[in-house]
């Protein structure tokens, strides 16, 4: 049985696959949608009025009677012992109320759950520094005070005494005999390390023409910047023993299970609760430590108290992206560009701390071949510790390193080989008539057309005069070059992969939790498990309902923000990993079919039509279909059951109008000896494509023209598809041209702040063409994918356009993701040096 | 950030190895001192204004000596803490007779390790304002080298005039507070005594049972045995 066959006979529901629509190359017009069909309109959001009005309520907003203000003293060192905390001063200063510190916290709870084997399992992770500090920036103690300034002034009162450390600042140098050990109890820096072997990697080098070899690749360290920091709103009752924190936290759940072990306290003692957030992108993910911190000061002062993270430590310390270095890349490769496969030894830089890692070792599997059709992979991870912040899963998490390393692999294999890009893609591409297609290591696309959207991307740049315009920048003395990424976006994990990486985690699967309700005034009321962040959610979820009751969006009251004792939620609830569409939404749907089933129920009865089915839901009614005179309003339907219900039948004994249902996508524990299964059930695709001109004086290079073509299945809400495919390509731009976290040898980051960090804005941004198509996905309930996290293909763009450009000017090969201008400045001075790492050798 | 060097003194070693070894006149090298204090022999303490940035750096460094070799060599170790910076030196000095007998040869190094944020200004910052210093130090040290060997008046060299806080190529500004001031909310004003830590039972604290309070995690395989305990031991066992 072929996958899509059993896919098919497994109940998933189908759609028409790969239906391509035209290319839209502006905004959709938000217009009067058709009668009863809100899903695929570009309605207007549901948030955006009180958002643009400056109403949200963000967790800073709140205030309560006699709050306290947190500070966190910080590391100033990398690594350094703590000789000694004195916090007396600070504490005698007036305004002061409390102050936390390491042994404090070290006696009050137990070290974070870590998710790795050994070594990286014996690593203990507090919510303060105990004993040592390992990253500037580190938490180090708490002040808390009546106000920000004199919390932060008594913050600078705290004597600690440093005994500094040797710095260790580089993942290779971490797998050093000689290099420092940062965690004493683990006895090593390297957190993790496995070895996954797909296919047969020997047989398809021996079968290749040529073999492409590729000393060094490396994936900076950067992060995105939420415009909102972190911070919460903590509030202790002394009574229940319990906890209320209001933040902005994108993934309660997990949050929840780090959290209760470490402070020894039911679960339901933590209520999260969250308003509207201003960002995340994964920074806002391992919060944990600052909000353990925040509880127990907040029970031991005895009083609410709030931390509102200061952007400079957002940014040096809070979380940043995995810098990964691939080393030792082997791509067997045919004469006509055919690509058997590829072998790479993977090491990446956790920073200080695991915290979500070493979950990052493992989720670039879910892309384990990119777009291709390799089927032979053999990848050697190893993840080390080193003096940096911590990482926390950034938006394109682990598998946008992965990506940019497969599309790199096609670009210099098409250069060395004198191919064209465009060709060697599409020969290589995983086609469309061969979804849902099975990946080596048993990973499931399930829907997409690479090749197609190439073809659009290509389109919407006019490829056909970029020879032309070559010529004409040339003769102003640019460089003009041209480039494309393609880019999987992955999304509804399987945390089923985590038992890959450690076998005895008892983690796996995926859920999401809705409640839909008719109250007793006929209001549809709709709560979520998910913490949006900006994502729309009140908006896609409104547009659901209203198409399955037959209302409209503005019928529906979809509760802004999360509270963890009020809206039903589940293990994994969260926002993240681009999975909205799909678990939150088909929770959605699923909450919602039952409120249409037992609505019909009801109406049967009272209206004596007797079979449901004969009850169609439209313009707020449930009405008899073949005479909809008989209709009873919603309202009533409410009252009936909420507050005028004696003498009803006893088969209406269950119809409560007030669902809860849990979406659970259909997965398996992978294979762990062969580390193989479904990772992921989605996979959204995004092409961009890059026009930039270099100065060949001083390498300072400008994107002249930019297309993006996403396919995330069918689209709920096309505008905020396209805003994501815009952001993505903002973070990409960022990423590839200005955004690093550049340490010294001491662990000092060279660019703690936006001056020497350069986050795009509005101005950085090129001129921009967008496209789509929809390949509706065969395995979740509304054919959608979650996307968003598309800007690998952005970062790999550039770097194609950059060596693109250079070709006539030495012909450097890029072996970095990040790219300013005094690195193509370098690459155009000295070509040789990047090309001394490549080589292709002949293997016939 | 390693800086090193060679200096050449127009005075005899012991003369050099004096002025290196008594605190008061090293004081007199450093740059903008405000305040000096001798522990004992080995250890001194001074305040000083490093000109950095709007208004100087205020530091407190504390001095020691860690070896002494009279009349050839010496170590010294400096750390320094102030608001933003976090300073660590350790120097060698080591002293040899010029061929001619009559003068005295410095090699000196020193190994300056600042953490902060104002280390996080980096090298390309940093180092010139270093080298700035070092130079201002080597010629005051150089004043009291002369001094001290009753050579000052009569070559007509006076002491180098100190480097204050508005020296070192920095404007001479006063220093503008960084810090707004407290928000003027009434509710804030009644401050109160700081809270005595609570009593950690807390009533409530400790009732159901759920795995959390055993600190049981539902990853860990542990919760699935029988008789589960948990992953990581609790101090207060």
């Amino acid at each position: 049985m072929t996958v899509r066959s059993a896919a098919l006979a497994a109940g998933a529901q189908v759609h028409p696959r790969s239906s391509t629509t035209e290319t839209a190359t502006e905004a959709p017009p938000v217009e009067a949608p058709p009668r009863e069909r809100y899903s695929g309109q570009s309605i207007p959001r549901k948030e955006d009025r009180r958002l643009v009005q400056g109403q949200g309520v963000f967790f800073d907003d709140l205030r309560r009677h006699g709050m306290g203000y947190v500070h966190f003293v910080r590391s100033p060192y990398a690594h350094a012992a703590i000789a000694a905390i004195d916090v007396s001063r600070a504490a005698s200063l007036e305004g002061v109320y409390g102050t936390l510190i390491g042994e404090e916290v070290a006696a009050l709870t137990d070290p974070f759950f870590e998710l790795s084997v050994p070594p990286g399992s014996e690593i203990k992770d507090y919510a303060l520094a105990v004993g040592t500090v390992r990253f500037v920036g580190e938490p180090v103690a708490a002040v808390c005070a009546a106000t920000r300034e004199i919390a932060r002034d008594a913050a600078d009162l705290v004597e600690v005494e440093y005994e500094p450390l040797q710095a260790l600042v580089d993942a290779e140098q971490a797998l050093a005999p000689d290099a420092p050990v940062l965690h004493e109890d683990a006895g090593s820096n390297v957190v993790w390390t496995g070895k996954f072997d797909w296919g047969d990697l020997d047989g398809a080098l021996a079968e290749a023409d040529r073999v492409v070899r590729i000393e060094r690749l490396h994936f900076h360290r950067f992060s995105s910047t939420p415009l909102e920091c972190s911070g919460c709103l903590v509030e202790y009752e002394r009574a229940t023993g319990s906890w209320t924190i209001n933040c902005n936290l994108q993934m309660p759940g997990v949050t929840a299970i780090w959290m209760g072990p470490a402070m020894r306290v039911g679960l339901d003692k933590l209520r999260f609760v969250t308003h509207d957030i201003g960002g995340g992108f994964g920074n806002k993910i391992c919060l944990h430590p600052y909000y353990v911190a925040c509880c127990l000061l907040a029970r031991k002062l005895g009083r609410p108290v709030q931390w509102t993270e200061w952007r400079s430590d957002q940014h040096t310390a809070n979380a940043h992206g995995n810098e990964r270095t691939f080393l030792d890349v082997v791509v067997p490769v045919k004469n006509d560009g055919t690509m058997l496969g590829f072998g790479v030894r993977a090491l990446d830089d956790c920073g200080a701390f695991p915290r979500y890692e070493p979950l990052g070792a493992i989720i670039w599997a879910q892309v384990a071949p990119g777009c291709y059709r390799w089927r032979n992979i053999r990848v050697d991870f190893t993840q080390v510790v080193t003096n940096k912040a911590p990482v926390s899963p950034n938006r394109g998490y682990s598998r946008m390193q992965h990506l940019w390393l497969t599309e790199r692999i096609v670009d210099i294999v098409a250069s060395e080989l004198g191919l064209d890009p465009i060709e060697v893609r599409k020969r290589n591409y995983v086609r469309t008539e061969e979804m849902p297609y099975e990946t080596p290591n048993g990973c499931i696309y399930d829907s997409g057309d690479y090749a197609l959207c190439l073809d659009k991307a290509l389109e919407l740049i006019d490829h056909g005069s970029i020879e032309r315009r070559r010529e004409e920048a040339a003769a102003r003395g640019k460089l003009l070059g041209f480039g494309i990424g393609s880019t999987l976006d992955s999304g509804t994990n399987n945390f089923g992969q985590s038992m890959i990486m450690n076998p005895s985690l008892q983690f796996s699967g995926n859920n999401e939790v809705a409640t839909v309700k008719l109250d007793i005034f006929g209001e549809l009321v709709v709560t979520l498990g998910t913490v949006p962040q900006g994502q729309g959610h009140e908006t896609t979820a409104a547009q659901v309902v209203a198409d399955i009751l037959g209302v409209t969006p503005d019928d529906v009251h979809v509760r802004p923000g999360h509270d963890s004792y009020w809206n039903s939620h589940a293990g994994f609830s969260g926002t993240y990993a681009s999975q909205f569409a799909v678990t939150g939404l088909g929770a959605v749907k699923g909450a919602t079919d039952m409120l249409a089933s037992q609505v019909k129920r009801l109406a049967a009865v009272i209206l004596g039509a007797g079979d449901p089915d004969a009850i169609e839901l439209a313009d707020g009614h449930a009405r008899v279909r073949e005479n909809p005179e008989a209709a009873l309003p919603f309202m009533a339907c409410g009252a009936i059951i909420n507050a005028n219900n004696a003498g009803l039948p006893p088969e209406l004994d269950d119809v409560t109008l007030n669902c809860r249902y849990v979406y659970r996508p259909p997965f398996q524990v992978p294979d762990l000896e062969r580390a193989y299964g479904n990772l992921t059930l989605t996979y959204a695709t995004q092409v961009h494509a890059c026009v930039l001109e270099i100065d060949r004086e001083t390498g300072v290079l400008e994107v002249v023209d930019y297309a993006a073509v996403d396919d995330c299945g069918n689209r709920i809400h096309p505008q905020i598809v396209e805003g994501q495919v815009h952001g993505a390509t903002a973070q990409a731009l960022g990423a590839a041209l200005h955004e690093a976290f550049v340490y010294d040898e001491d662990g000092n980051l060279l660019t703690p702040n936006f001056y020497d960090y350069h986050v795009p804005h509005a101005l950085d941004m090129p001129p921009m063409r967008n496209g789509y198509i929809e390949s509706a996905s065969p395995f979740t309930p509304l054919g959608a994918k979650g996307m968003g996290e598309g800007g690998g293909a952005g970062i790999h763009a550039v770097c194609a356009a950059i060596q693109d450009a250079l070709r006539p000017a030495g012909g450097p090969i890029v072996t970095d993701s990040w790219n300013p201008y005094q690195r193509v400045w370098e690459l155009l001075r000295d070509p040789a040096a990047s090309r001394s790492g490549v080589r292709v050798e002949d293997a016939r | 950030m390693k800086v090193s060097g060679t200096r050449e003194f127009a005075a005899p070693r012991a003369t050099v190895w004096e002025v290196l070894n008594d605190p008061a006149r090293l004081a007199k090298t450093m740059p903008g001192v405000q305040g000096f204090e001798v522990e004992d022999e080995r250890r001194w303490k001074a305040s000083v204004k490093i000109p950095l940035g709007l208004g100087g750096l205020a530091m407190s460094i504390k001095f020691e000596k860690t070896e002494e070799r009279e009349p050839e060599f010496a170590s010294l170790s400096a750390k320094g803490t102030g608001v933003g910076a976090l300073m660590q030196m350790a120097t060698q000095f080591h002293l040899s007779e010029s061929e001619d007998g009559a003068g005295t040869s410095m090699r000196w190094e020193a190994d300056v390790r600042i953490a902060g944020p104002v280390g996080s200004m980096g090298q390309r910052v940093l180092q010139p304002i270093v080298n700035q210093q070092v130079q201002n130090v080597l010629a005051a040290l150089e004043g009291q080298v002369l001094e001290a060997s009753g050579l000052a008046e009569a070559r007509g060299a006076a002491t180098p005039p100190q480097p204050s806080g508005s020296g070192g190529g920095t404007a001479a500004a006063p220093p503008p507070s960084l810090d707004a001031r407290p928000e003027t909310d009434p509710e804030l004003k009644d401050v109160g005594p700081p809270a005595e830590p609570g009593d950690e039972a807390e009533p409530g604290a400790h009732e159901g049972t759920g795995g959390a309070q055993d600190g049981l995690n539902p990853w860990h395989e542990e919760s699935y045995s029988g008789d589960p305990a948990g992953p990581t031991q609790s101090t207060e066992e």
